[in-house]
């Protein structure tokens, strides 16, 4: 934050640091930073009016922050605003599911995957166990396996509970110091974790957002751009391994936009100012079972709950901000499905309890139309198929 | 005050707000209370969103300037020639809506 009092560990400074940040959720990158620094810049300007009037700074900031009102009603419209247009440039998944035919994966999960990343980078399956399911609010990435990654980039990454840095060639290209440590590294069973939610963003330009909702968790309906898609409770008999390549990307925002005072992504200071991405792709593999064969040379995509940020709504309940992750694949001569692209990333918000409730429950698999480019890393849509508003 | 009647006219609120000089966030606010009397409330969710959008579609243009009073830059709107256009277009039609309802209710006296 850049109000640059030196209050920031007292009880007020805190309220205001959660109001932006729930102000902000949903928004990543430099439309992420604008919209906190205004909201900041408009907050702190009421806090000193009200320090005009006689108030202490503690109260101050308490009234401004109840004149400005919910916070959620900001990110949400913000969401509106800058998400929504991305939906119709790159529109891709709403066209593609349009025509779809789904089918439910099974989660019969003998017991929770203790560290699971629900990406699939990091599903950890246990001998013998027949799927995955999203058990974790977190996203958790070793961070031996990531220091890794990032060595076979050419970077060395040094990470503890105090920093983050990233050094090529002796000089430290990203240097943070986190602003809220317990956020972001996790140590379970004495290793550190990354917590991807609070760290990374998925790249954006791989991102496509759909209007999308989420009904009946525990019975799940997806509407997406129009099509409702819902799971059917008929289970093929036949089992099939199939092993699914993961890729997964990370990018860093380092625009040179970013103040190097300013701690408003919540990050702390980034001293870089080139405005780059820096992708990994290592490939993992695990194994999955699905309960049903692709048909060969449709387009599938798997579509589950991932854990995202927990926000606290205005009438003081618990939600969760959470994604719907999907990945494509189009089926192979055998039906085999290797899901090796990813990526579009639906948002979703519903309260925390239901959230539990649902986790590794059920995933979709959605056979859809179109085509994918299996070259890129992404895909591409060559003919939007006729909405349809329901296909089952 | 209709939140309906108050949504569907934001947009034209704030351009009108902006038509006689570039303001930042809060200073629309207590400009849209004090003009109105209190009776347009503009809150966060409703006024921030919508500049930003009003932004994206050209009909505003945004300047960042440092705080004279310190901290995080603020940010000033103005409206654009293509957002003086739009607000004409829109008081315009508002008001031949506004005139249409009066003459419906005319006989009501």
């Amino acid at each position: 934050m850049s109000g640059g009092d030196g209050e920031r560990g007292s009880g007020g400074e805190k309220a205001l640091e959660r109001y932006l940040n729930s102000a902000c959720t949903g928004l990543y990158g430099l439309e992420r930073q604008t919209v906190r620094s205004e909201l900041e810049a408009n907050l702190l300007e009421r806090v000193r009016e009200f320090q005009v009037m006689g108030h202490s700074r503690e109260v101050a900031l308490r009234k401004a922050l109840e004149e400005f009102g919910a916070p959620s009603s900001v990110s949400q419209g913000m969401r509106e605003v800058y998400i929504m247009p991305k939906i119709m440039k790159g529109g891709a998944l709403a066209g593609l599911l349009a025509v779809g035919t789904y089918l439910a994966i099974s989660s019969s999960v003998a017991g929770p995957v203790p560290i699971s990343m629900c990406m699939g980078a990091r599903i950890e399956l246990a001998p013998g166990q027949s799927s995955f399911d999203c058990t974790s609010l977190l996203a958790l990435l070793k961070l031996e396996d990531i220091r890794a990654d990032f060595a076979k980039q050419g970077f060395t990454l040094e990470a503890d509970e105090e920093h983050f840095r990233l050094v090529r060639e002796g000089q430290a290209l990203f240097d943070l110091k986190w602003a809220n440590p317990t956020e972001v590294v996790k140590r379970v069973e004495g290793k550190n974790y990354i917590n991807l939610n609070s760290l990374f963003t998925l790249d954006d330009t791989q991102s496509v957002r759909v209007p999308v909702r989420f009904d009946r968790l525990l019975d799940p309906t997806l509407d997406l751009g129009g099509a409702k898609l819902r799971p059917t409770s008929a289970l093929g008999k036949n089992q099939v391994d199939i092993t699914v390549p993961i890729a997964w990307r990370i990018a860093f925002f380092l625009r040179q936009a970013v103040d190097p005072k300013m701690q408003s992504l919540g990050y702390g200071n980034a001293v870089s100012g080139s405005n780059r991405s820096y992708s990994f792709t290592p490939e993992r593999k695990f194994t999955h079972i699905l309960e049903q064969v692709g048909k060969p040379g449709k387009i599938y995509a798997l579509a589950w709950i991932r854990g995202g940020m927990t926000v606290l709504s205005d009438n003081k309940q618990d939600r969760v901000n959470a994604f719907i992750e999907t990945a494509l694949a189009t089926a192979d001569a055998q039906g085999n499905l290797k899901f090796g692209a990813y990526l579009p990333k639906l948002e979703y918000t519903d309260s925390l309890e239901k959230f539990k409730q649902a986790r590794g429950k059920k995933a979709l698999l959605l056979e859809l139309t179109g085509r994918l480019d299996n070259a890129a890393p992404a895909f591409t849509v060559v003919k939007n198929p006729p909405r349809s508003s329901q296909s089952n | 005050m209709d939140p309906n009647l108050f949504k569907g006219n934001l947009e034209l609120i704030l351009l009108s707000i902006l038509e006689e000089g570039e303001k930042y966030g809060l200073e629309i606010t207590k400009e849209a209370n004090v003009r109105t009397d209190g009776y347009f409330r503009l809150n966060v969710g409703s006024l921030y969103p919508t500049l930003h959008k009003l932004e994206r579609s050209g009909f505003l243009a945004v300047e960042t300037r440092p705080n004279p009073r310190g901290g995080a830059n603020l940010r000033y709107y103005q409206l654009t020639d293509e957002g003086r256009k739009v607000l004409e277009e829109r008081r315009k039609a508002f008001e031949t809506f506004d005139g249409a309802m009066r003459a419906l209710w005319g006989g009501r006296g």
